[in-house]
C-alpha cells in the first residue's frame, strides 16, 4: 500500500509540474518605422478537445468555437496595455489568386512553429547546428503577407487545448491513490512575431501547461497575457 | 483491506469487464439527407474538424484542378448518392497509391493512383457507392466512439490488473483492443461494399465491376515479390481476394447487365493519364506498375501512353531481358502519330546501354526534333556529342 508521503508527492509534483508554462526568446524592441508598428494578427488557430479516460481526444466544436472568440478578443484587450496595434487580417477580401501565395505563407509557418516547438531548447532534440542561436526565418515567401496587408510584423498564435472528461478525473484520482501519476488535460501552444520585411521570426514563445481554459472569458484573458508574456515594447 | 483480498477483487473485477466489454458503441441510425449535426455533439467535432480539413485540402497543391474531371466524378457521385447527391463535395487528390476516402462531413476524396486503376465509370461508380456506404451508415462517428469507449474501458481494466500485480496485464489488454477495432473496422468494410453494391444497381451501372476492381488489386498484390508484403492481423479492410469473393457473391444475384461506361471514362481521364503514368512508373515498384498496364494494355494494346510507361519501367528495373522489352514497348509508342515523349527518349537510353550508338543517336535526335522544351535537352545533347 503507497504510503501517504508518496501521495502527497505525486500530487504535489503535478501542481508544480502544471505551474512551469512559457518559454521565450527574442527581441526585446520592435522596429517601429511611423512610431507605431503596424502588427498583423493571422487567423488564430486553436482546437480544444476533450481527454477521456483512455486517451482519446475527443474534438469538441462548441468549446472549439468559444475558444476562439475569446482568444481574439482577450488578444486584443492586451493591445492598450502594451501600446501595440493589431490590425485583424479578413482572408474572405482575397481573390483565388492571392490566397495561394497568402496559403502557403500560412502552411511555412506552420511548419516553422512546429519545427520550432520540437527542437529549440528540448534537450535531446536540441539541432546541434544551431549552436544555441534562435535564427529562423520563413525568407522570401513573408514578402507577400506585406504585400497584401502593409504591416511591419505578423504575429501567428496556435493553441492547441484539452480538457479531462469526467472518466479521466476518475481514473487519475483511482491511479493517483495505487501510487501511480496519470496525466490530465495539457495546454500547448506559440505566439510567434515574424518582421516582414525579413521574414525572420523575431520573438517566439512557447506554451505548454497543465493548466488554462480558453472556453471562459476571464480564464482566455489569462492564457492571451501568457501567451504574449514578454512581447517586445 | 488488506492485500491478497484486494487483489482479488481488482482482478476479479477486471476480468468481467474483459468479458462485456470489447463489445462495441451501437451502430448509428443512417444520415438523413441535407443532415447537418449540431456543434454541442461529439458528431459536430468531427464535422467541424473535418471542415477545417476541407478548406486546407481545397487549396491544396496536391488538389487536381482539372474542372472537366471534378465534373465527371460529381456526376457520378450525384448519380451513384441518388438523395445524397448535395452532401457530397469531390477532390481529385494527386498521389500514386490506390485510395479513395471519404469524411463523415461529406469531403470525397479520389486519389489519382486509383484512378488509374479504374478501367470504366461502372469500376469507378463501385469504389464511389462504397465510400457513400461509409458516409451514411456514419461509420467514422461510429469507429471514433467504440475507441474512446474501448480506450476508456482498457484504461481502467489495465490500471486494475497492474494494481493486481497480473504480469503482462496492461499489454494484453491493449493486444485484445488494438485487434477488436481492426476487426471491427473489417465488418464496416463489408458493411460499406454491401451499401456500394446497391447504390449501383440504382443507378443502373453493371455490378459485375466491383468484383472487377478487387480483381486488378488482387492481381496486383500477387505479382509483388514476398519480401514487400504487409501484415495481415493489422489489416483495417479485409485483403483483394476477399473482398473480390465477397463482391462477386453479392453481385451474383444481379439481374440482367448494366451499364460500363468505358469510353466516356476514358475520354475523362485522357488530360491526366501522362501525369498519372509517370506517377506510378516513379514508385518503382515495377512488379506492380507492370500488372496494372498489362490489365489495361490488354483493351488497347496499342495506346502510346501505356506501352511508353511500360517501356520506362523495363528500362528502370534493368533485369534479365529487360532491355529488349523495353525496346518493344517503346517502338509501339513511337509509332504513333503523336508519340509521348518518353518513347524516342527511352529508346535512345536503352540503345545507349546496349553500346548501340548509331541507333541511340538517331533516337535521341527524333526526341529532340519532335518534343517541345524537352527538361533534359542538354544531357541529352551531351550524348550526341560524345557519340561523335
Amino acid at each position: 500500500m503507497p504510503t501517504t508521503a508518496r501521495i502527497v508527492a505525486i500530487v504535489l509534483t503535478a501542481i508544480l509540474v502544471s505551474g512551469c508554462a512559457t518559454y521565450h526568446r527574442g527581441a526585446e524592441t520592435l522596429r517601429r518605422p511611423s512610431d507605431v508598428a503596424a502588427i498583423v494578427m493571422m487567423p488564430v488557430d486553436v482546437e480544444i478537445f476533450e481527454l477521456s479516460a483512455g486517451g482519446s481526444l475527443e474534438p469538441k466544436a462548441d468549446w472549439t468555437e468559444a475558444a476562439h472568440r475569446n482568444l481574439v478578443e482577450a488578444l486584443r484587450a492586451e493591445e492598450a496595455g502594451r501600446g501595440l496595434a493589431f490590425r485583424g487580417f479578413d482572408e474572405t477580401v482575397l481573390t483565388a489568386e492571392q490566397r495561394v501565395p497568402i496559403d502557403q505563407v500560412q502552411r511555412l509557418h506552420g511548419a516553422v512553429g512546429r519545427a520550432i516547438q520540437t527542437h529549440w531548447n528540448s534537450g535531446p532534440l536540441v539541432l546541434p547546428a544551431k549552436q544555441g542561436r534562435f535564427d529562423w526565418t520563413l525568407g522570401a515567401p513573408a514578402a507577400a503577407l506585406r504585400g497584401q496587408t502593409g504591416a511591419d510584423y505578423a504575429l501567428f498564435i496556435w493553441v492547441r487545448d484539452s480538457h479531462s472528461s469526467p472518466g479521466r478525473v476518475g481514473l487519475i484520482v483511482a491511479a493517483a491513490i495505487l501510487g501511480v501519476s496519470v496525466p490530465g488535460g495539457v495546454q500547448t501552444g506559440f505566439a510567434s512575431l515574424v518582421d516582414l520585411s525579413t521574414g525572420e521570426i523575431v520573438w517566439f514563445n512557447r506554451l505548454l501547461r497543465g493548466v488554462g481554459d480558453l472556453r471562459t472569458a476571464e480564464p482566455a484573458r489569462e492564457t492571451a497575457r501568457t501567451l504574449l508574456d514578454g512581447f517586445p515594447r | 483491506m488488506s492485500g491478497p483480498t484486494r487483489r482479488r477483487l481488482l482482478a476479479g473485477c477486471g476480468c468481467c469487464m474483459v468479458a462485456s466489454s470489447f463489445g462495441c458503441a451501437p451502430p448509428e441510425r443512417p444520415l438523413i439527407p441535407g443532415e447537418r449535426p449540431t456543434t454541442a455533439t461529439d458528431e459536430g467535432g468531427l464535422w467541424a474538424i473535418m471542415d477545417r480539413e476541407e478548406a486546407r485540402l481545397a487549396r491544396s497543391p496536391l488538389r487536381v484542378n482539372d474542372p472537366g474531371l471534378e465534373r465527371y466524378i460529381s456526376g457520378i457521385a450525384c448519380t451513384v448518392g441518388g438523395a445524397y447527391c448535395r452532401d457530397v463535395r469531390v477532390y481529385v487528390v494527386r498521389n500514386a497509391s490506390f485510395n479513395a476516402s471519404m469524411a463523415p462531413n461529406g469531403m470525397l476524396q479520389v486519389w489519382t493512383g486509383l484512378l488509374l486503376r479504374t478501367e470504366n465509370e461502372a469500376q469507378l461508380a463501385a469504389v464511389i457507392g462504397h465510400e457513400l456506404g461509409h458516409f451514411v451508415a456514419r461509420h467514422s462517428l461510429t469507429r471514433m466512439r467504440t475507441a474512446r469507449t474501448v480506450g476508456d474501458i482498457a484504461a481502467f481494466i489495465a490500471l486494475g490488473t497492474a494494481g493486481a500485480g497480473v504480469q503482462g496485464g496492461p499489454q494484453a489488454v491493449q493486444a485484445i483492443a488494438i485487434s477488436a477495432l481492426f476487426a471491427y473496422s473489417r465488418d464496416q468494410e463489408r458493411e460499406a461494399d454491401t451499401f456500394g453494391l446497391a447504390a449501383m444497381r440504382q443507378a443502373g451501372y453493371a455490378e459485375s465491376e466491383a468484383a472487377a476492381v478487387w480483381a486488378g488489386m488482387a492481381a496486383e498484390e500477387r505479382a509483388e515479390p514476398a519480401r514487400d508484403r504487409g501484415v495481415p492481423f493489422l489489416a483495417t479492410h479485409p485483403g483483394a481476394e476477399e473482398r473480390e469473393q465477397t463482391l462477386r457473391t453479392l453481385a451474383a444475384s444481379a439481374a440482367g447487365t448494366g451499364r460500363m461506361g468505358e469510353d466516356t471514362h476514358q475520354a475523362a481521364l485522357a488530360p491526366l493519364m501522362p501525369t498519372m503514368l509517370a506517377d506510378e512508373v516513379r514508385l518503382r515498384r515495377p512488379e506492380r506498375s507492370l500488372s496494372v498496364f498489362q490489365r489495361l494494355l490488354a483493351r488497347q494494346p496499342n495506346e502510346p501512353g501505356l506501352n511508353a510507361a511500360t517501356g520506362e519501367v523495363y528500362r528502370l528495373r534493368a533485369a534479365l531481358g529487360d532491355d529488349e522489352r523495353a525496346l518493344a514497348a517503346f517502338r509501339i509508342a513511337a509509332a504513333a502519330p503523336r508519340p509521348p515523349a518518353t518513347a524516342w527518349r527511352g529508346i535512345g537510353l536503352v540503345e545507349q546501354r546496349r553500346g548501340q550508338r548509331a541507333e541511340a543517336a538517331a533516337a535521341f535526335r527524333r526526341y529532340l526534333a519532335t518534343t517541345p522544351e524537352p527538361p533534359d535537352a542538354a544531357m541529352i545533347r551531351s550524348y550526341l556529342v560524345e557519340g561523335t
